[in-house]
């Protein structure tokens, strides 16, 4: 590699390195690693407790990697609203190369080998190893199913066993992360020479399908084949050379026109400040406008319809689909807030004369408009596919709305208006994660009860007064967030 | 009467003094030029002033109205231009001062008349339904120059008013700052020597965090640009103002100058 190139991967390893320090405390980033690895790990060893077979453990940590691969497609998560100018926005180095001697092809190339390499150190790295523990129980370590004294011999084989293991699934998984990154990279190079989103969708759901019915996915996901691995790389570079080609840097979006709505919506809901139609209208007119938060409910529902048929087949019961999809579904506040804030910041309202905890009542409120019927609409569906009793149903419905304010306090009360940080914020993600598990794990253990044949005659209150404690909750967090962030806001 | 007044404010950010002990006082009619080079605390004490920012120690009045302890009160009451410009929303220019005039409570046939006569005023007449997230950096700002003077305020707060306008608006609004200023108070912030010369009539060059010196432009022995450069040198600020200072020498505002260090003009 020429010297000039080492010089740029160097200056935008270290842009990416502080872009992510300064948005997410500091110091506290280059814990994320261990974050991951952790979750990793006891995900790992507890679904091999639960009797789930190791290799469809890695398969999943293969498909975590693609899927985590086209979502760092968009440039260091900028989010699909900013796609058509995303590599103008996120490095002063790229942003600022066609001012500099430079080819703006081979710095846009340099940009995303440095974003392949980040993201397989930072993330994919400790998600390979947390399976260290599975390996070395192959290897006849013995961990999993506790007798730690047992060691084979001779270890050092054993030992370079693990490693081997764990360094290929790593491998496996990068390239399957940077095939996922050079397909959303090539769907946006395509945008920019016209191709429509609607056209590239199909060309996505056509590609898809294609590799499900040839077993191409199967074989990629299944890993440990030379060939295959050998081929995806090959695409991944093939993908990416192509949209380094085809993007053109000239394209802008065209200018679009709205006429005059926020005022008469406003008046027509009583929004007098007009802080819940802004909100509503922002999120309105981003790309994909309303159904995004309804597409993310419905991502969820199949993720969440997978694991019921998972969790089905190693326990061989099923949980009553009511509470289970209830409480699982609700999880799609994060994302729906995370929507409500894509396109707003606080600075917009600082100068204006109105206080931030108005402001984040107003998101409440446009969430309660979007966000809940978003959810319940995945819920209509889960209740078709999963046909349950009317009372089940209902008590579904109750934890639906219970938990997604919950969830909806917790998200804004750790977050404030920038949910997607915490991704990134090893403190915050944990205090989320607890604070998602002290309600999710109850509300899975209990959705079991009806089929282990275990209903006490007090069950169903407490179902409902659990529900009620827990809403109750989640708007009292809601209602703390905004003197909270306020405050912090003024302190800042 | 005085319109603004700050008392010994002090902010830090970890181990930079973004403000030190500034102590400033507007007068109401004033057109106030705050003067200093990149880092001095211009946009921290605008922030302050406008209760966006607690200080750690230090007490400010705004129109009789103190920042820390209302800050709504005091934002109800004046108007502010930031630096950064264009909302960062999907609301066309039309709504977003629709929106601007439901927060401050105004009638919206004042809002719509003033809506038109400041896209009109301002040359933005043909982006008033585009989206702000697709409007040009300078249209953004004249958008946002409209919100900050929508209400009439008594007291605007301006940072660097003249970024992003192409010369045409430059001059209009130079104007109109001139002409408003008398029965209503302008707090303007720049670095931009030749824009607070042209503009103000009373000047307060601030540096590290302090006001280091105040000048009434129209008694000015000297260039504006040397009394900067003096003023600044004096206080050992921390960035020497070399591009601002060398865009005003440009213009004819003053004499080059060497300095030991190198850093001059």
């Amino acid at each position: 590699m020429a010297s000039l190139d080492r010089v740029l991967l160097a200056t935008l390893w270290r842009e990416e390195w502080r872009l992510h320090a300064r948005l997410f405390g500091g110091g506290r980033f280059a814990v994320l690693p261990l974050v991951v690895l952790a979750m990793s790990t006891v995900g790992g060893l507890g679904l091999a407790v639960v009797g789930t077979d190791p290799a469809t453990i890695e398969r999943g940590i293969r498909g975590l990697a693609l899927l985590f691969g086209l979502y760092a497609g968009t440039a260091a998560f900028v989010g699909g609203d900013r796609t058509d100018d995303l590599f103008d926005d996120v490095s002063l180095v790229l942003s600022t190369s066609e001012t500099l001697p430079l080819d703006r092809t081979r710095t846009l190339g340099l940009f995303l080998l440095k974003d392949a390499a980040f993201y397989a150190v930072v993330f994919v790295l400790p998600m390979a190893v947390g399976t260290a523990p599975l390996a070395a129980s192959a290897a006849g370590f013995g961990l999993v199913d506790g007798t730690v004294a047992a060691v084979p011999a001779p270890v050092g084989a054993a030992l370079f066993a693990v490693v081997a293991a764990v360094g290929l699934l790593w491998v496996e998984a990068t390239v399957l992360f940077a095939l996922g990154m050079s397909l959303t990279v090539a769907a946006i190079a395509a945008r920019t020479r016209g191709i429509p989103r609607l056209g590239l969708v199909a060309g996505a759901v056509a590609l898809a399908a294609l590799a499900w019915v040839t077993g191409a996915a199967r074989l990629a996901l299944g890993g440990g084949s030379l060939a295959v691995g050998a081929a995806a790389l090959a695409l991944a570079l093939l993908m990416a050379a192509g949209a380094l080609v085809v993007h053109d840097p000239t394209h802008r979006p065209p200018m679009r026109r709205s006429n005059a709505r926020l005022g008469a919506l406003a008046d027509r809901i009583g929004d007098a400040d007009g802080l819940v139609v802004k909100s509503l209208l922002d999120l309105s007119r981003s790309r994909g406008g309303l159904w995004k938060p309804v597409v993310s409910a419905g991502i969820l529902l199949a993720v969440v319809a997978g694991l019921l048929g998972l969790v089905e087949t190693i326990v061989a019961v099923r949980p009553a689909p009511g509470a289970f999809f209830g409480a699982v579904l609700a999880l799609s506040a994060f994302t729906t807030y995370n929507w409500l804030t894509s396109v707003d910041a606080l600075a917009t309202y600082e100068i204006l004369p109105v206080a931030l905890p108005a402001v984040f009542r107003a998101k409440r409120r446009a969430f309660a408009v979007v966000g809940i019927p978003a959810a319940h609409s995945a819920y209509a569906v889960a209740l078709l596919l999963y046909p349950t009793t009317l009372g089940d149903a209902a008590l579904g419905a109750l934890w639906l709305v219970a938990a997604s304010a919950y969830f909806f306090g917790v998200t804004v009360y750790l977050a404030g208006f920038d949910p997607n940080e915490f991704l990134f914020d090893p403190a915050r993600f944990g205090a989320f994660g607890a604070a998602v598990a002290l309600v999710v794990v109850p509300a899975l253990l209990g959705s079991f009860l009806p089929a282990a044949g275990m209903v006490p005659t007090w069950a169903p209150a407490a179902a409902v007064g659990g529900a009620l404690a827990v809403g109750v909750a989640g708007v009292l967090l809601a209602v703390r967030a905004g003197p909270r962030w306020a405050e912090r806001a003024r302190a800042a | 009467m005085t319109a603004i007044r700050a008392d010994g404010l002090e902010k830090r950010y970890g181990d930079v003094a973004a403000l030190d002990g500034l102590s400033v006082t507007v007068e109401e009619g004033e057109l106030f030029g705050f003067l200093g080079p990149n880092g001095a605390g211009k946009t921290t004490t605008l922030r302050v002033l406008t209760g966006q920012l607690r200080p750690d120690a230090g007490s400010a009045e705004v129109l009789g109205v103190d920042p820390v302890a209302e800050p709504v009160a005091v934002r109800r009451r004046v108007g502010i231009l930031p630096e950064e410009g264009s909302p960062p929303s999907f609301l066309t220019p039309r709504e977003y001062l629709s929106f601007v005039g439901r927060v401050r409570e105004m009638d919206p046939e004042t809002v719509t008349e003033r809506t038109e006569a400041w896209a009109d005023r301002l040359g933005f007449s043909g982006k008033l339904d585009t989206l702000a997230t697709d409007l040009s950096r300078g249209q953004g700002q004249k958008t946002m120059f409209a919100a900050a003077f929508l209400h009439e305020p008594d007291l605007v707060f301006i940072d660097e008013p003249l970024a992003n306008l192409d010369p045409i608006v430059q001059e209009r609004v130079k104007r109109f700052l001139a002409d408003y200023a008398g029965e209503h108070t302008v707090f303007v912030s720049t670095h931009n020597i030749e824009v607070a010369e042209e503009l103000c009539s009373r000047v307060g060059i601030v540096a590290d965090g302090r006001v280091v010196a105040e000048r009434e432009t129209a008694a000015l022995e000297g260039s504006l640009l040397d009394a900067f450069l003096d003023e600044v040198d004096r206080a050992g600020a921390r960035d020497l103002p070399g591009v601002e200072a060398g865009d005003a020498v440009g213009d004819g505002g003053g004499e080059p100058r060497n300095d030991d260090d190198g850093a001059g003009v």
